[in-house]
C-alpha cells in the first residue's frame, strides 16, 4: 500500500505544479490588465478598473498595429509556404539534380537565430549603411533606388525565409507518402503533367496546406526578434514589439496594466488559431490520400528547367543561411563596420574577439546562458517526462486536464509569458525570483512544455504496454520501472528534446527580455540585443558568429544522431 | 493454488462500460494446467490478467498461493509486483535495451530479498537451460527469433521460481509448425516443474492437447469446464459444439426420454444422449460431429441412425475428404478417409451412432 500512496502522491504532485505554473501566471496577467496600480509591486484588488483597455482600445494607434500585424503574418506565411512547398516538390517529385543538398541545407538554416538574420539583413539592406544600398548608389549615383529592410515589406521578407525549413519537414512526408495512383488516375484520364498538378495534387494537399500555413501564422505572430530588429527603430509596431514597447518604456508612466490589456487580445488571437489549428489538423488526417505505404512517386521530369529549378533552390539557401552567415563573418572582422571594397582587407583584425574574451559582461553572459539553457533543458525534460507518464501510462483522474494544461502554453506568446511572469514573481515577492536566470528558465520552461510533452506523448504510445507491464510481473514497482524500462527506452526522444529545447531557449530574446533585471540575468540572446541597441556591430558580429557556429553543430548533431522527427514538429523562431 | 470466487470487472472505453467478466468461479489446483479458452473479447484475457494484478476487479476475490491477492469485501488489492507470479505476455514483451541475460535476471534483481551476484548468474543459466537458451546470454533481446524471443520470454517467467505461471496466449505468434513443437514442449517443461499453470487461448487445439482443465469462456462467464475429453465429447451447450470442433446441429423435439431418447426433427427421428433433465416435449439441437458419421451400406444396428441423403459437394482436405450430405433440407457434413469413393450427386445412407449424437437444450 505504501508504494501505491507514493505514486498517488507524485501523480498530484505533478498535476498541481503544472497546473500553478501554467495558470498562476495567467490570473496575474489577466488580473495586471484591471490593475490601475502605478507599479506592478503595487497591485492591489482595490485597484481595479477598465482604464487600460479604453485607453488600448480607443487608441487609433491600435488598429493600425492590427493592420500591420495583418499584413505581416498574412504576407511572411504565405511567402514561406509558397517557397516551402516548390521546395518539397522539387526534392519529392521531379528529378532535379543536388537534392540531398537541399534535404540537408534546408533543415540546416533553423541553426541562423531569428535575431541575427535579421541584424545581417539591416547590414545588408539599411537604407544608410546597408552593403547592398552602398553599392547601388556606388553604381548609379545618389539618387539611386533604395531598398529599406526596416519596413513591412523587410519583415515579410525575413519572417518568410525563417518559416520555410519548419514547413518544408512538414510537407516532404506528406508528398512523399502521397499514393501516385490518384495522380496517374488523372494522367490516364487524359490531364496534362501541369493540370494534374494543379486539379490533383495540390487539391489533395490542401487541408494539410491551410493546417501548415496556420501553424506558420502562430509562428509567426508569436515571433518577437524579428519585427523588434526591423519594425521598431522604424516606429512600425505589430503586437509582439508594442507589448514590450510599453513594457519598456513604462518605467515612470502607469501604463504596464496597458500593455497586459493588449496582450489578452493578442493572447485570444493566439488562442484562437491553436484552436482553428487542432481542427484542421483532424480534418487533414480524415484526408486519406496519407496510406502511410511509403510509396516513391513517379518523378516529373522537368527537362530543361532542371537547373534554373535548382538555382533557385540554392537561392533560398544562400539567402537563409550563407550569406547571413559571410555577413557576420566579414563584419567581425572589421574594426569599424563599413562596406566590403578592396581597402577593407588591409584593415581586418580580430580585435573584436578579443574583446569579447576580454570584456566581463561576455563572460558573464555566457556563463548565466549555460547555466539557463542547461537547467530549462533538464527541466523540460523531466517535467515532459513525468507529465506524459501520467497522461500516457496512469489512471489518474486528472490525466485529460493534465495533458491539456501542459499543451496550453503552446498557444501563448513567448512575450505574453514573459509579461505573466513578470507580475507573478512581483507578487511572489518571498521567492527571490524576479530578476535571476530561474526566471527566465522557468518561463521557457512552460513555453516548451508543450513541446517536450507532444514528443514524450508519440514516443510513449510506442512503447508496448506489455513491456512495462512485464516489469511490474517481474517484481517492479511503478518507480523502478520507470527507472529501468521507459528512462533507457525513451531515451533518443529524451536526448532529442534536451538538445532541441537548448536550441530554442538560447535564441529567443523576447520572453527573457521581459525578464530582464540587469547583468545578474542578462543571457546572451539579450546581450546580443543590447549591443546591437547600443551599436556596437563588430562585437555582435563576432558573438554571432560564434553562436551560429555552435548552433549549426548542434542542429547537425541533433541530424545526425536521427532525432528528425523531433524537428519536424514544431520549427524554431 | 488459484481460486477465483465472483470475479467480476467492467471497465470504461470511447464506447460505454463494458462488463468483460460477470462473475466467474474457478479453482485451479496444485500442479494443473488449467486452460481458459474461448473467442476474443470473452473475457480470458481480463480473467487473467486480473490473477496477475494488471486489472482492477470490481467484485469477487482471488487467492493465489496462500495469499488473498484481491478482494473487494475486504478492500485488499495487491499490486502485480507483490504477487508471487510468472506472466509471458502474447507480445513476449522482451526489453529490447537489454540483452537475453538482463531480460532473465531483471525478476532476481527486483526481489525484495538482495540476491547476490553469483546467485543471480546460476539461476539465470537455470533458466535458460531450461528452455534451450544457453549460450545466447551475451545476444541483445531484439536480435532473437519469434521462437527464440518465446521461449526468453518462459525463462525471465520462470526464474523466479513463482508458485504460478500465467501465460497470455504465448503461441499465437509463431508460426504454425513451431507453434505445433512449441506445445508439446512447454507442456511437458511446466508439467516437470510441476507449476501450476493458467492458461489464455483462442485456439482449441492448443486447449484439447496441453490442458489438464480445460473452461470455456463467452460473454464473460464460464460455460463449461471438465478434461479435454468431457469438453470435446459432451459439450454443454450449443455454444460449445460449436467453438470447439465442427459439429452438425438438427434442431427437433424429444418425443421419448431414457437412457436414449428419441428426437423428432426434420431429417428424421434420432436415437440420442440426452442432456441431464432434459424432458419429453422440449425443444433440443442435437449435435453429431462429423467424423462420428459412417457411410457404409448394411443393416442399422440397434443403437444406430440411418438418414438417407445425397452428396452436394466433396472436398479434398488433405488428410480428409469431407462431405456436404443433404438430408431432407439440411446440410450434413462429415469427415470420410481421403480414398473413399464417393462422388457428387450420389445418394448414400448415413450411419450416426446413437451415443455420438447429443442432443442439448436449444
Amino acid at each position: 500500500m505504501g508504494e501505491n500512496l507514493r505514486l498517488h502522491l507524485g501523480q498530484h504532485a505533478i498535476f498541481f505544479l503544472v497546473f500553478f505554473l501554467v495558470l498562476a501566471p495567467l490570473s496575474f496577467l489577466i488580473l495586471g490588465s484591471f490593475s490601475t496600480a502605478r507599479l506592478p509591486g503595487d497591485f492591489s484588488l482595490d485597484a481595479m478598473g477598465l482604464v487600460n483597455y479604453l485607453k488600448v482600445y480607443s487608441d487609433p494607434g491600435t488598429y493600425e498595429l492590427f493592420t500591420n500585424t495583418v499584413i505581416y503574418v498574412g504576407g511572411s506565411a504565405s511567402f514561406g509556404i509558397i517557397m516551402a512547398v516548390s521546395l518539397a516538390w522539387l526534392v519529392e517529385r521531379t528529378n532535379m539534380p543536388g537534392k540531398t543538398l537541399v534535404y540537408a541545407g534546408v533543415p540546416m538554416t533553423l541553426a541562423v537565430p531569428g535575431m541575427l538574420q535579421a541584424m545581417a539583413w539591416v547590414l545588408l539592406l539599411s537604407p544608410r549603411i546597408g552593403f547592398i544600398n552602398q553599392l547601388l548608389k556606388d553604381l548609379f549615383g545618389p539618387d539611386a533606388p533604395v531598398i529599406d529592410v526596416y519596413s513591412l515589406g523587410g519583415m515579410v521578407f525575413i519572417e518568410g525565409l525563417r518559416l520555410v525549413p519548419t514547413a518544408f519537414l512538414m510537407l516532404v512526408p506528406l508528398m512523399r507518402s502521397m499514393d501516385p495512383a490518384l495522380e496517374e488516375a488523372a494522367a490516364v484520364s487524359g490531364a496534362r503533367p501541369v493540370a494534374t498538378l494543379r486539379k490533383v495534387t495540390l487539391r489533395l494537399l490542401a487541408p494539410a496546406l491551410v493546417a501548415v500555413m496556420i501553424y506558420q501564422a502562430m509562428t509567426a505572430l508569436e515571433v518577437f526578434e524579428i519585427p523588434g530588429i526591423l519594425g521598431l527603430p522604424a516606429g512600425i509596431y505589430v503586437f509582439s514589439t508594442k507589448i514590450y514597447a510599453i513594457v519598456r518604456t513604462a518605467t515612470f508612466m502607469p501604463v504596464y496594466g496597458q500593455a497586459n490589456a493588449l496582450a489578452m487580445v493578442y493572447l485570444f488571437i493566439a488562442v484562437a488559431t491553436t484552436f482553428l489549428y487542432t481542427r484542421m489538423i483532424s480534418r487533414a488526417e480524415r484526408y486519406a490520400i496519407i496510406t502511410g505505404k511509403g510509396y516513391r512517386p513517379r518523378l516529373l521530369d522537368l527537362g530543361k528547367w532542371k537547373i534554373p529549378a535548382l538555382a533557385c533552390a540554392l537561392l533560398f539557401l544562400f539567402f537563409a543561411i550563407v550569406l547571413p552567415f559571410l555577413v557576420f563573418l566579414y563584419a567581425s572582422f572589421l574594426p569599424y563596420l563599413q562596406a566590403p571594397s578592396w581597402n577593407v582587407l588591409k584593415v581586418l583584425t580580430l580585435k573584436n574577439y578579443r574583446l569579447l574574451a576580454e570584456y566581463g559582461e561576455v563572460g558573464s553572459a555566457l556563463k548565466n546562458t549555460v547555466l539557463m539553457v542547461a537547467t530549462t533543458a533538464t527541466s523540460t525534460v523531466v517535467l515532459s517526462f513525468l507529465v506524459s507518464l501520467v497522461v500516457i501510462r496512469s489512471k489518474f483522474w486528472g490525466r485529460k486536464l493534465l495533458d491539456q494544461l501542459a499543451f496550453m502554453p503552446h498557444a501563448i506568446p513567448g512575450i505574453v509569458i514573459g509579461i505573466a511572469f513578470f507580475w507573478l514573481f512581483l507578487q511572489l515577492d518571498f521567492l527571490p525570483l524576479y530578476g535571476t536566470i530561474w526566471a527566465i528558465s522557468i518561463g521557457f520552461t512552460i513555453s516548451f512544455l508543450a513541446y517536450g510533452t507532444r514528443s514524450m506523448n508519440a514516443a510513449l504510445l510506442q512503447i508496448h504496454k506489455e513491456l512495462e507491464e512485464a516489469a511490474y510481473v517481474s517484481g517492479a514497482p511503478p518507480w523502478r520501472t520507470m527507472w529501468r524500462i521507459f528512462v533507457p527506452l525513451m531515451m533518443p526522444t529524451l536526448v532529442g528534446v534536451w538538445i532541441w529545447v537548448v536550441l530554442h531557449a538560447v535564441r529567443i530574446a523576447g520572453m527573457p527580455l521581459m525578464l530582464y533585471e540587469g547583468p545578474d540575468n542578462q543571457v546572451l540572446a539579450i546581450l546580443i540585443w543590447n549591443m546591437w541597441d547600443e551599436g556596437y556591430i563588430p562585437a555582435v558580429a563576432a558573438i554571432g558568429t560564434l553562436l551560429m557556429i555552435v548552433l549549426l553543430l548542434l542542429t547537425l548533431a541533433v541530424r545526425f544522431l536521427g532525432f528528425r522527427r523531433q524537428t519536424m514538429q514544431i520549427g524554431g523562431t | 493454488m488459484i481460486r477465483i470466487e465472483q470475479l467480476h470487472v467492467r471497465y470504461r472505453t470511447e464506447r460505454g462500460e463494458v462488463h468483460a467478466v460477470r462473475g466467474i468461479d474457478l479453482n485451479v489446483r496444485q500442479g494443473q494446467f488449467f486452460t481458459l479458452l474461448g473467442p476474443s473479447g470473452c473475457g480470458k484475457t481480463t480473467t487473467l490478467r486480473s490473477v496477475a494484478g494488471l486489472e482492477r476487479p470490481q467484485e469477487g476475490e482471488i487467492i493465489v498461493g496462500d495469499d488473498l491477492v484481491f478482494s473487494q469485501q475486504r478492500k485488499i488489492s495487491i499490486p502485480p509486483y507483490k504477487r508471487d507470479i510468472g506472466m509471458v505476455f502474447q507480445s513476449y514483451a522482451i526489453w529490447p535495451h537489454m540483452n537475453v541475460f538482463e531480460n532473465v535476471a531483471f525478476p532476481l534483481r527486483e526481489m525484495k530479498k538482495r540476491v547476490s551476484q553469483t546467485d543471480i548468474r546460476s539461476r539465470v543459466r537455470k533458466a535458460l537451460s531450461l528452455v534451450q537458451l544457453e549460450g545466447l546470454e551475451d545476444r541483445p533481446a531484439p536480435f532473437l527469433s519469434g521462437g527464440q524471443q518465446q521461449r526468453l520470454a518462459l525463462a525471465r517467467a520462470l526464474v523466479k521460481e513463482p508458485r504460478v505461471l500465467l501465460l497470455d496466449e504465448p503461441l499465437s505468434n509463431l508460426d504454425a509448425k513451431l507453434r505445433e513443437e512449441t506445445r508439446f514442449e512447454l507442456r511437458e517443461l511446466v508439467k516437470r516443474l510441476a507449476i501450476t499453470t493458467l492458461y489464455v487461448t483462442h485456439d482449441q487445439l492448443e486447449a484439447l492437447t496441453m490442458s489438464d482443465v480445460v473452461a470455456v469462456m463467452d460473454q464473460g462467464r464460464v460455460v463449461q469446464e471438465g478434461t479435454p475429453l468431457e469438453i470435446y465429447r459432451a459439450p454443454r451447450d450449443r455454444f460449445v459444439a460449436n467453438f470447439i470442433g465442427l459439429s452438425n446441429f438438427l434442431e427437433g423435439r424429444v418425443q421419448k426420454t431414457g437412457q436414449l431418447g428419441e428426437v423428432e426433427t426434420p431429417s428424421g427421428t434420432l436415437k440420442c444422449v440426452l442432456a441431464d433433465g432434459i424432458t419429453a416435449g422440449e425443444a433440443v439441437v442435437v449435435v453429431i460431429r462429423p467424423e462420428d458419421v459412417n457411410l457404409n451400406a448394411g443393416p442399422a444396428s440397434q443403437n444406430e441412425n440411418i438418414l438417407e441423403g445425397k452428396i452436394e459437394a466433396v472436398v479434398f482436405m488433405g488428410d480428409t475428404l469431407e462431405c456436404q450430405v443433404a438430408v431432407g433440407t439440411k446440410l450434413i457434413r462429415i469427415k470420410l478417409h481421403p480414398s473413399s469413393p464417393v462422388a457428387r450427386g450420389e445418394i448414400v445412407r448415413l450411419r450416426l451412432p446413437a451415443e455420438s449424437c447429443h442432443a442439448l437444450r436449444a
